[in-house]
This record gives C-alpha cells, sequence and structure tokens, in this order.
C-alpha cells in the first residue's frame, strides 16, 4: 500500500480464537500468523502480576491459576454487571477484549514489520445494539481507529465471494463459532454480495458442546469412584476437564473414540468417550441450530427467495461430522466446509481493504469533477458517487489507484463491489394502542436491509400534552406491532411540546439505521418543529471516565 | 416465577436485617466478581448467568429503605417455609426410627449428617415427634383410595402410572388393580397413559433404558431455574400427550423464548429445554426412556428414607414396615414395593430383617404338617381323591389346550366348552374365573387396538394429505407389528399395497412442476425418478422426456461452457461436460463435448502449475528477485512448457514493480 492510502486489516474477535488478516500486494487475503506462529490466538487472557499474556501460553496457565485467567470473554459483551476482578481492580468485558486484540495486532506489526492503525472487526451477525457498540469500543480501549463493524456471516460470504466464479449464486452460511450461531442467507452476485435474511444465538457455540462432555465427565467420575462430590466446584479440576474435554471433540472429528483421563483429589480415573456417546449428549445442541435454519428459511421464503444454490459451513465447530451429516439430512445437499478458521479473518480484511480503495477511489473522482465528497461519507454514499461518475473518470480512478497502491486493476475493481446487510433486530417504540395497552410499534422490522430510514407518525394522547417520553425498544420479532414484555429498551428522548396542544397531535418519529447496525432517532412535533434525539442508552458499555481509565490501562499495558 | 430473596444471595443478615449501605454494597460486588468468575462454567454458568441478569433489581431493592424492610420481611417468610420444609423431611425419618418407639444417638448423628444441620435441630424434632405420638391415638384409620374427587383420583392414578414407568412398561393386571381401587374403569386408565401395555411382568428383563444421566441433569438444571418439574410441566401438556402435540409446543416455545428478544439465562434455559424436547420427543423409544428416568427419579425421597433407615448395614423389621407403607403410597403394589425394597438393600449390601420374611417361615412349617394330616388321611380319602384326581385332570388338560393357544378368542371358546359340559364344582369355579379373565383381557385388547388403529388412521391420514406416502406406510407397519391379531390388519394391508404407486404418481407428478428452464435441476430429477423407480409407470414417458431435451440441454450447456470458458473457470467447463455425457454420451454431439472436456482439462492444468508457481513466488516475501528467480528457475528447467509466456509475463509484471521502486 502507498503512503497515501491507509490500509485497514480484519479481525476476527472469536469466542474461543481469534486471527488477524490483511489483504497482501497480489490483492489475495492472507491470514498473519502470530508469534507462535500460529494463524489462531485463543482468545484467553492471563493476568500474571501486572502483566497481560494472552494466548496459547495464557490457556496453559489456566489450568494452574484458574482464577487469574478469563475465557470466553465474547459472551459477556454488552453485560453491563459481568466484571472480572484481579488485584483490587475491575475489568469489564470489553477492556478484556482490548488486550486480544492488542495481541493480535502486535503479533501481526511485528510479523510485517509495519504499523497498525486502522481496523474492521467482526461480531455475530446476531448481536444487538449494546453487544455492537460494546465491539466498537474494544477497539477503541486498544488504541486502534475501527473502521467498521461487520458481520462474521457477511464477511465470510465475502471471503467465499472472493474465491468463486461469478455465477450468481444464494449461499446459506452456517456459521458455529466457539460461542454463537449465526445463519444466513446470501445473494453472492457479480457486483453484489447481498443479505437476504438472518437467524442465530448469540449464545449456543462450540462451547456448550464441550460443557456437555465436561459435564459427562464428571458424571462419570462419580460412577467409577462411587462418590456424590461434584468435582466441577473444584476449579482446578474444572478448568482441566474444560482443556480435556474441547481436545476430546476435536479428536473425535477424526477419529470414533478417545480416552480421557480425569484426576481430582488423589484419584486417577480413565474415561473412554466414544463418538456416538458425544452426539447423544449433544443432539439437542444440533437440534436448536437445525431449528433456528429452517426458521430463517421460512422468513426467506417470505421475501421470495425459496430455494438455495449451496450451503457453506464456517467456524472451527462446523468440523464436528454430526453438523454436516445433519444438514445433509435435513436439507437434501453435502455442505461445504470453507476454511472455517480463517474465512471471517479474510473477508473482514478485504472488506477492509474495500474501504481503504474506495476511499482512495473517491478522493480522485471529487477532484476530477469538483464535486465535494463529505470526509465521513459511507460505503453507501460512496456507492452512490460512483454509480453517478461517468465511467470514463470512473475507470481513470480506477487505473490511478491500481498504480499508486501496487493492486491489480481486477482487485481495485472488486473493491467496488457492493456489500448489502440486514439489521437481525426489530427497533420500535413503545405506543399505547387503542385499548390504552403498552405495546411496541417496530418501525425497522427485522431483516430489513440497512442502511434504512423510516418516518412514521404518531399522536399525542392527551389534551394540553407537555412532553412525550419516547422508549425505544429492541426486540427478536419480525411483526410490526409486539407485546412490551418481548423487547429490551435501549434509549429513551424526553420531547418537550408546545403549550396549548389538542390531543391526538401529530408527532414524527425519523429511525435512521448505517450500515453496521447503529441507530439515530429523532423525534418531532408538526407545530413548532420542535426536535429532539434519543440517545441509545448503551449503559451495558463501558464509557465515560470508565472508557478513558481502560484506555489509559490498555496503552501503558505490554500484552504478551 | 419466585424471585429469589436478595438478603439470602447474598449472604447478609436477616435477623436483625442489615442495614449498611457499605456492607450491602460490598456484598452485591463480591458477589458479583463469584457470579462473573461462574459465567463460563460448564454446568454453573446459567446460574451465574441468572444472578448476574438479577443485580440491577438486587441494587434497587437493597439500597433503598423501604423495599429493602419489605425484602427482609420476605427473607424471614421464605427461611421460615425452607425450615418446614426441612423439618418434615426430618420427620418423615423421624417417623421411620419411631416405630420401634424410641431414636438412638446415633440414628440422631445420622440423621445431622444426611441433613446437614446442627444436631439441636434434631433434638428439636425428636421431642416434637414424642409429644405427636402422646397425643395422636394408636391406630389412626386410613382413608380409602377410592374416597377423594376424581380429580385427586386421576392425579393419584398419573402418580401411580409414573412410578410403574421405571420397568419401561405396564401390565395388564397393573391396569385392572388401579381401575379397581379408585374404582375407574380401566378404558380410561390406558387413555391416560401412552406407555407400552404388557400381560405380565417377567422378571428376566433387561433393565428398561434410560436417558444419559448427563443429559437428564442438564434438563433438570434448566427446569429448576424455570421453576418446573418435567419437561411435560414446561411444555404445559398432559403426560399422555402425543409426540407430534409435543413437538410443536416445543419449537412454539422456542420462538416465544428467542422471540423475547432479551439475552438472559430464563430464555438459555428455555431454548435449551426446548432443544431437548426435539430429541427427548422425536420417538416412543426416546420419550420412553425420558419417561423411565423422571420414574426413577420420583422414587429418590423413597431411596433417601431407605438410606436412613439404615444403621451399620442393617435395616430392622420395623422399618421395613414403614418403608414398605411408604412404598406402597408412592402408587407401588405390595409385592412389588416388598421386591423393590429388597433389591435396593442387596444392590448396597444391606441386611433386611422383615416380619414378613418370618411370616413366610411360619407359613412353610405350617404347610409342611398339614402334608403330614393330609398323608394319614389320605387313604380313607382315596375314593373321593379318585374322582377329585379325574375332574382335575379334565380341568388340567382343558388348561393345556388354552395355554397352547395363542388367540385369546380360541382361549375363551375352550374354557366354555369346558363350562358347558361340567357340572358346578371346584375346577368350573377356576375355569369360569379364567374365563372372566380372558373376557377383560379380550376387552382390553380391543380397546388398545381401537385406540392405536384410530390414531395411526388419524396421523396416516395426515401423512396422506402432505403426500408424505412412506411416513404413512411405516405407521401402517408399526400397526400391524403391535396388533398382528388386530381387527384393522387388513384395512391397513390394504393401504400398504396401494402406497408405492402413490408414491410413483407423486415423484412423476413432480417432475412435471420443475421450471422448463431449469435445465439441470430436470435432467437429475428425471434421472433420480428412473433410477427409485425402475418399474414405474412412468418410466418410458420419463425417458422420451430425456430424450427430448438433449437439444435444449446441449443449448444450455454450450451456453454455459461458453460463459465460463471466458471466466477460465475451467473446473465447471470440465463438470458442465461430465453433467452432458452421463446422458447422452451415445448422441451426435457427444463428441464434440469430449473434444471440449478434453482441451479444459489441459486448461485447467495448465492454470494449476502457474497457480502453484506464483505461490511458491509470493512464499518468497516481498523480495521480487528471489521471486523472479523462482520463474526463472522454472523456465531453465521446462523451455518447452505450455506456460512458458505466462511465467514470462509474470517475470515481466515483477520487472516493472522494481522499477517502479527503484
Amino acid at each position: 500500500m502507498s503512503e497515501q492510502a491507509t490500509k485497514i486489516f480484519g479481525i476476527d474477535l472469536g469466542t474461543a480464537y481469534s486471527s488477524i488478516a490483511h489483504v497482501d500486494e497480489h490483492g489475495k487475503a492472507q491470514v498473519i500468523p502470530n508469534s507462535d506462529n500460529q494463524r489462531v490466538t485463543p482468545s484467553v487472557v492471563f493476568f500474571d502480576e501486572g502483566e497481560i499474556v494472552v494466548g496459547d501460553v495464557a490457556k496453559e496457565n489456566s489450568k494452574l491459576y484458574p482464577n487469574e485467567v478469563v475465557s470466553f470473554v465474547k459472551r459477556a459483551m454488552g453485560e453491563a454487571d459481568f466484571a472480572f476482578e484481579y488485584n483490587g481492580e475491575s475489568f469489564r468485558a470489553e477492556e478484556i477484549s482490548s488486550y486480544i486484540i492488542k495481541k493480535v495486532v502486535q503479533d501481526a506489526e511485528q510479523a510485517l514489520n509495519e504499523k497498525i492503525t486502522d481496523i474492521v472487526i467482526t461480531c455475530p451477525a446476531y448481536f444487538g445494539i449494546n453487544e455492537r457498540e460494546a465491539t466498537q469500543k474494544t477497539g477503541e480501549i486498544a488504541g486502534y481507529n475501527v473502521r467498521q463493524i461487520i458481520n462474521e456471516p457477511t464477511a465470510a460470504a465475502i471471503a467465499y465471494g472472493a474465491t468463486q466464479s461469478d455465477d450468481p449464486r444464494i449461499v446459506l452460511v452456517y456459521d458455529l463459532g466457539g460461542g454463537t450461531f449465526d445463519i444466513t442467507m446470501i445473494e453472492i452476485l457479480p457486483d453484489s454480495i447481498e443479505v437476504i435474511c438472518t437467524g442465530g444465538d448469540h449464545n449456543l457455540g462450540g462451547k456448550d458442546w464441550d460443557d456437555r462432555i465436561v459435564a459427562h465427565l464428571a458424571q462419570e467420575f462419580q460412577n467409577i469412584t462411587g462418590t456424590d462430590m461434584d468435582i466441577l466446584e473444584d476449579a482446578d479440576t474444572c478448568q482441566d476437564l474444560q482443556i480435556a474435554a474441547e481436545k476430546a471433540k476435536k479428536i473425535l472429528g477424526q477419529r470414533t473414540k478417545t480416552p480421557v483421563v480425569i484426576t481430582h483429589g488423589g484419584e486417577r480415573v480413565k474415561v473412554e468417550l466414544t463418538r456416538e456417546k458425544f452426539e447423544e449428549l449433544t443432539e439437542s445442541l444440533v437440534e436448536r441450530t437445525i431449528a433456528f435454519t429452517h426458521e430463517m428459511l421460512e422468513k426467506a421464503k417470505e421475501k421470495g427467495y425459496s430455494i438455495f444454490d449451496e450451503i457453506i459451513l464456517v467456524g472451527g465447530a462446523t468440523r464436528m461430522p454430526q453438523i454436516s451429516s445433519r444438514i445433509s439430512k435435513d436439507f437434501s445437499v453435502t455442505p461445504k466446509i470453507f476454511d472455517p478458521d480463517e474465512a471471517v479473518a479474510k473477508g473482514a480484511a478485504i472488506y477492509g481493504s474495500k474501504l481503504s480503495l474506495n476511499d482512495e477511489l473517491i478522493k480522485r473522482i471529487a477532484k476530477k469533477t469538483n464535486i465535494e465528497i463529505k470526509e465521513d461519507s459511507g460505503v453507501v454514499e460512496q456507492a452512490k458517487v460512483i454509480e453517478l461518475t461517468p465511467k470514463k473518470i470512473v475507470d481513470e480512478a480506477v487505473q490511478e489507484v491500481a498504480q499508486v497502491t501496487g493492486y491489480s486493476l481486477p482487485a481495485v475493481e472488486e473493491s467496488m463491489r457492493a456489500i448489502k446487510d440486514v439489521t437481525s433486530k426489530s427497533f420500535g417504540v413503545v405506543v399505547k394502542n387503542v385499548g390504552k395497552q403498552e405495546e411496541v410499534y417496530n418501525l425497522i422490522q427485522k431483516n430489513s436491509h440497512v442502511p434504512i430510514d423510516v418516518t412514521k407518525q404518531f399522536f399525542t394522547g392527551a389534551e394540553l400534552q407537555e412532553t412525550v417520553l419516547i422508549r425505544i425498544m429492541e426486540n427478536d420479532v419480525y411483526d410490526q406491532v409486539v407485546p412490551l414484555n418481548h423487547a429490551t429498551e435501549i434509549g429513551t428522548a424526553v420531547l418537550t411540546l408546545p403549550p396549548g396542544l389538542p390531543k391526538e397531535s401529530p408527532v414524527q418519529i425519523f429511525f435512521k439505521m448505517n450500515v453496521e447496525g447503529r441507530l439515530q432517532i429523532t423525534a418531532m412535533e408538526s407545530t413548532e418543529s420542535r426536535t429532539v434525539e434519543a440517545a441509545i442508552k448503551t449503559r451495558s458499555v463501558v464509557q465515560g471516565e470508565q472508557l478513558e481509565e481502560a484506555k489509559e490501562r490498555c496503552q501503558s499495558l505490554v500484552v504478551y | 416465577m419466585t424471585q429469589q430473596n436478595f438478603f439470602q444471595l447474598l449472604n447478609l443478615s436477616v435477623d436483625p436485617p442489615e442495614e449498611d449501605a457499605k456492607i450491602i454494597k460490598a456484598a452485591i460486588k463480591k458477589k458479583q466478581t463469584a457470579w462473573s468468575r461462574f459465567r463460563n462454567h460448564p454446568t454453573k454458568g446459567i446460574q451465574a448467568k441468572r444472578f448476574l441478569d438479577l443485580i440491577p433489581e438486587i441494587r434497587k431493592v437493597m439500597l433503598d429503605p423501604v423495599l429493602r424492610k419489605e425484602e427482609a420481611r420476605k427473607a424471614k417468610r421464605q427461611q421460615h417455609v425452607k425450615d418446614e420444609l426441612k423439618a418434615s423431611e426430618i420427620d418423615r425419618h423421624l417417623a421411620i426410627y419411631f416405630t420401634k418407639g424410641r431414636v438412638t444417638d446415633d440414628e440422631i448423628k445420622k440423621l445431622q449428617t444426611l441433613h446437614s444441620v446442627e444436631v439441636e435441630t434434631i433434638l428439636r424434632r425428636v421431642i416434637q415427634k414424642e409429644k405427636e405420638l402422646a397425643s395422636i391415638p394408636s391406630s389412626v384409620p386410613g382413608t380409602a383410595k377410592n374416597s377423594g374427587t376424581l380429580e385427586e383420583k386421576l392425579v393419584a392414578i398419573d402418580k401411580s402410572l409414573g412410578i410403574q414407568m421405571r420397568k419401561g412398561y405396564i401390565t395388564n393386571e397393573e391396569i385392572s388393580s388401579l381401575a379397581e381401587t379408585y374404582s375407574i374403569s380401566q378404558d380410561e386408565i390406558i387413555n391416560r397413559t401412552t406407555y407400552p401395555v404388557r400381560e405380565n411382568n417377567n422378571p428376566t428383563d433387561i433393565e428398561p433404558k434410560t436417558i444419559d444421566k448427563t443429559i437428564e441433569k442438564v434438563i433438570n438444571r434448566n427446569l429448576k431455574l424455570l421453576e418446573k418439574s418435567s419437561l411435560y410441566e414446561f411444555l404445559d401438556l398432559p403426560v399422555n400427550s402425543g409426540l407430534e402435540s409435543l413437538k410443536n409446543r416445543a419449537e412454539k416455545l422456542r420462538a416465544k423464548a428467542i422471540a423475547a428478544g432479551q439475552k438472559n439465562a430464563i430464555v438459555t434455559a428455555s431454548a435449551e429445554l426446548a432443544g431437548h424436547c426435539s430429541t427427548i420427543f422425536k420417538s416412543e423409544k426416546t420419550r420412553t426412556a425420558y419417561d423411565v428416568s423422571k420414574a426413577l427419579a420420583d422414587l429418590d425421597a423413597l431411596n433417601t428414607d431407605i438410606a436412613a433407615a439404615e444403621m451399620e448395614g442393617v435395616i430392622r423389621a420395623e422399618y421395613f414396615e414403614a418403608l414398605h407403607k411408604t412404598a406402597t403410597e408412592l402408587g407401588m403394589g405390595a409385592d412389588e414395593a416388598c421386591s423393590y425394597i429388597e433389591a435396593y438393600c442387596l444392590d448396597k449390601n444391606w441386611v433386611l430383617k422383615s416380619k414378613q420374611k418370618r411370616r413366610r417361615q411360619v407359613r412353610l412349617y405350617a404347610t409342611a404338617a398339614a402334608s403330614v394330616f393330609i398323608v394319614i388321611a389320605g387313604t380313607i380319602l382315596m375314593f373321593q381323591m379318585l374322582k377329585h384326581n379325574r375332574l382335575k385332570n379334565e380341568y388340567q388338560s382343558v388348561l393345556a389346550h388354552v395355554k397352547n393357544q395363542t388367540q385369546l378368542e380360541k382361549k375363551r371358546d375352550l374354557l366354555s366348552a369346558y363350562l358347558d359340559t361340567h357340572d358346578q364344582g371346584k375346577f368350573t369355579d377356576k375355569a369360569e374365573k379364567k374365563f372372566e379373565r380372558i373376557q377383560i383381557k379380550i376387552k382390553k385388547r380391543n380397546a388398545i387396538d381401537k385406540r392405536d388403529y384410530e390414531k395411526a388412521l388419524k396421523q396416516a391420514t395426515g401423512f396422506h394429505e402432505e403426500k408424505a406416502y412412506e411416513k404413512a406406510g411405516v405407521i401402517y407397519k408399526k400397526y400391524l407389528k403391535n396388533h398382528p391379531q388386530g381387527h384393522h390388519v387388513d384395512a391397513f394391508k390394504q393401504k400398504i399395497a396401494v402406497i408405492p404407486g402413490l408414491i410413483d404418481d407423486r415423484d412423476f407428478q413432480n417432475l412435471t412442476l420443475i421450471s422448463p428452464q431449469d435445465f439441470e435441476k430436470r435432467i437429475t430429477a428425471y434421472n433420480t425418478y428412473l433410477t427409485n423407480h425402475p418399474e414405474g409407470k412412468y418410466r418410458d414417458q420419463t425417458e422420451k422426456m430425456i430424450s427430448d431435451m438433449s437439444r435444449d440441454y446441449y443449448r444450455y450447456i454450450a451456453r454455459k461452457i461458453k460463459i465460463n470458458e471466458k471466466e477460465k473457470n475451467w473446473e465447471e467447463c470440465i463438470r458442465l461436460c461430465d453433467s452432458y455425457l452421463t446422458f447422452y454420451k451415445e448422441s451426435d454431439r457427444a463428441v464434440d463435448i469430449e473434444g471440449e472436456r478434453y482441451f479444459f482439462q489441459k486448461q485447467l492444468d495448465n492454470s494449476q502449475l502457474l497457480e502453484g508457481l506464483m505461490q511458491m513466488a509470493s512464499r518468497v516475501g516481498r523480495n521480487n528477485v528471489k521471486a523472479r528467480q523462482v520463474y526463472l528457475d522454472y523456465l531453465s528447467a521446462n523451455p518447452d512448457s505450455p506456460i512458458k509466456y505466462e511465467v514470462k509475463r509474470e517475470i515481466a509484471k515483477l520487472d516493472k514493480r522494481r522499477s517502479k521502486y527503484r
């Protein structure tokens, strides 16, 4: 990359493993190995007397120091009340995750001998506003410029699309990671990648499979030794078994049985775990993923998409044979395991490269056409500009960018491919219906394409009403109207009304969601055009003084 | 859902209630840290998450003086209820010990360990129990089981049926016994259960299958969080619901839980349980395994009582009577209760001293004495005995014939003929009882047959409507397997006979629904039809359809090949060629396609070769000189390579790049 064009790296911040990738000079996405020459880094953080250790070493130390090690912290992202305590200090999930990001970035800087400033981070499609905001903050705490948060299945589809021909096809991305599950239908076209529908559960992942093995091993220990004692009460034994369980799960992907040794309280017990038993223990988890898939396909049908061409499996947990065989059975199609550990990071890197090249293109187009383009213009505005610019000028700009950056012409042209995503949640406001019951009216419905602007008019409920309380709600329901107890409040605003307004005076509410799934809300009363903007109450996410403290801590730390 | 009391959750003093805000905040912080540590624990994670979800509510209540006061009051009430529950459990065990009139020190120590309480607590209950026993009259008449409202009876019947399920089935005798005990018809009892019904208990039966203990614990953990006692309660459906209803309800609950939109422990637990319902209720076999596990778990309280009754490896006779009573109250029959307790003790190597055992010994001696008397009196009674023996032989001969019959109706007819030809007497009385029992069995069998037939017909009709004929066939065959002599065997055999034809019609119909433009799908579907229906009615038609589309398919393939060739997608070109040749190998155009395939294969080989070179070159990093050398070495070794021009082009690119950076 030239000095002018800023290189953007893609980071897959996973529940169990993380990785970082970039697009090299040949235009190919490559994962950058860490300092141990491994292409994935365990998302495990060890607090070692003032030092922070991330990765394999931290994982090994978890056996000896289980209370100083944090794993699977992504599951606590966006949870206000999760706090890991060490040496009298309290750490939120965002801060702990920032150490993971810092580690992968540091190692990449060392490998490539270049400074990294800008990153794109992925998150599960099924993350809500709180979790996305938390992921954004994670990158900021680590000290990097987070250019965008993109969905993991979209990133995987981008990586997949880059390796295949331009034949239009509809692909199901079945993404089963360490902690989350996403199922997404994506249409790959020559000039765009479009998400049609998404579903999933961010509390369902490979870790749950591991947990079933751990519970089984603890039970077998009781059966064999004749004791009633719960060996999982002991932190060391529990940690030991978790590592053994993950290892056993991976072995059972290749072999039909594996021995596991349990050591506790001077007793040593050997258990033989078969693949059959493992599949029996975890059958209900597979069922849940299949149920989500069927549900998503039903919704896709409603949007006019009743068939798909292929299913690709992404995420390390999809290596389990039971996944492929169950999908084949239910959907009569053999799924394709596509680069399960690296697809997401590579897709994020390709997207980052797209952002960077687009920036360069836009600069050159603006110069040639004398159009003023806002510095913070998003990918959609940029795409519109490119679409409206005469082809000759665009081609010239593309040539220039290719020359300056060293990327091939096709690589630069490829960066103009549009990426259209959907929102995985519905967003609305609390209203009162004709029966004076409170309910939620969804302005943005789940699986709507983003960005999206929606305006809806509501009316005041009383004579001489002085204020309107606007409660912004997030939910998982496709319907326009939803019971209140099915939604979570994520923001509020109070709109002050002019005096003397009659009952049923109109109030307009504007919902604007950008490509990252971030929401802006404005409300306006029609008489004097008074407006208010609603703040999304990301109480769950670190902010203000806490955020600044976390940033300072992270900057001063060396992460090993 | 019952809210956890926050004083108890935070381990704060209730009496007097903690008022210091600093201490309360410290306690919240301490628990927050502990629960955060357990957030991802394999078995305690979900409960830890539940508690973390409660923290905002905990802060709101515990830091507000008014709300905190009310919470302290609730804590005291809940503690009182908890203490009463504990007391009643202790009392249950004391009741066993008091059957001998007193409680020993060792027994008090045992209860202290079993219930994890202070010795004073046990002593208080002992004193209380002694007072109660002093005031209660010596015998308390029991209430007849067949009194009480119909609802109460049905609850008791369901409980008994649940206990019986630990064998994996119930017997006709147990159904009769329940019907008699509760004055309810046997049909009604059969309708209340979907459990398999057998003629008799078979002691040689293998232990019935249960669900895996780990899965059972996972299910129970989630049920406990939702305050439910079984998956049926979670689904809010009766125990005798059909599998389809259970699965549909599970799916609805799963969707409802996810729609709640909140990422909390309750939603996760509900989703997990819905997942378990899908696997547990996928077949009768897995459902039965769950029911057996549940039945065994319901006996936990009895097992705890037996354990409490054991002292130094021995269970006293008086204790056995108390345990026997508990077991029969749970729904076991008298003999069954005996066998269960004996088996449990045998498994644990405990000696069981039983009054029933002594009674059996006494009966043995009495029988011996009677035999001696009969021998002495036998001579006198010899003539009577000869007549008696003749009648007996005739009776036994009938019995042997009856036993040899497999059909109940034939057994009945034989007995009927015997009764018609013999005078009233001892053996005709027996024969009459046997006749009545067989009549009852026939009635029961017919009721079960009717139930299963109606159920099967309903299910199969549904499948017919969906055109899922294979599934309908399975239903019919299952009925035939379970009721080989059933009344509806012929009807179902006829239905089975027409199924292959229906499948043939359906599959051919589906072929006609495929879009004409979807050539690949059409050709694959036609071929699948021919494979699946080698003798199908529409075989000729299908072959004609394949033949008719030869030209269109060729045009389609040619078009696709052109596009892919332009894109240099050689693998796809090869696949398209293979696709055409599979069906039209003998056609005129096959030769052309074979030729093209050869060409594409060559192109693919070359491009893979070039790709390999480029990868090697990229592996040497950003050093253009080294990368260049890779290509040069290749050319030197392969001067006539088919990709030499492409390699030279790559070298030129590297040279250009080098010159740019100089």
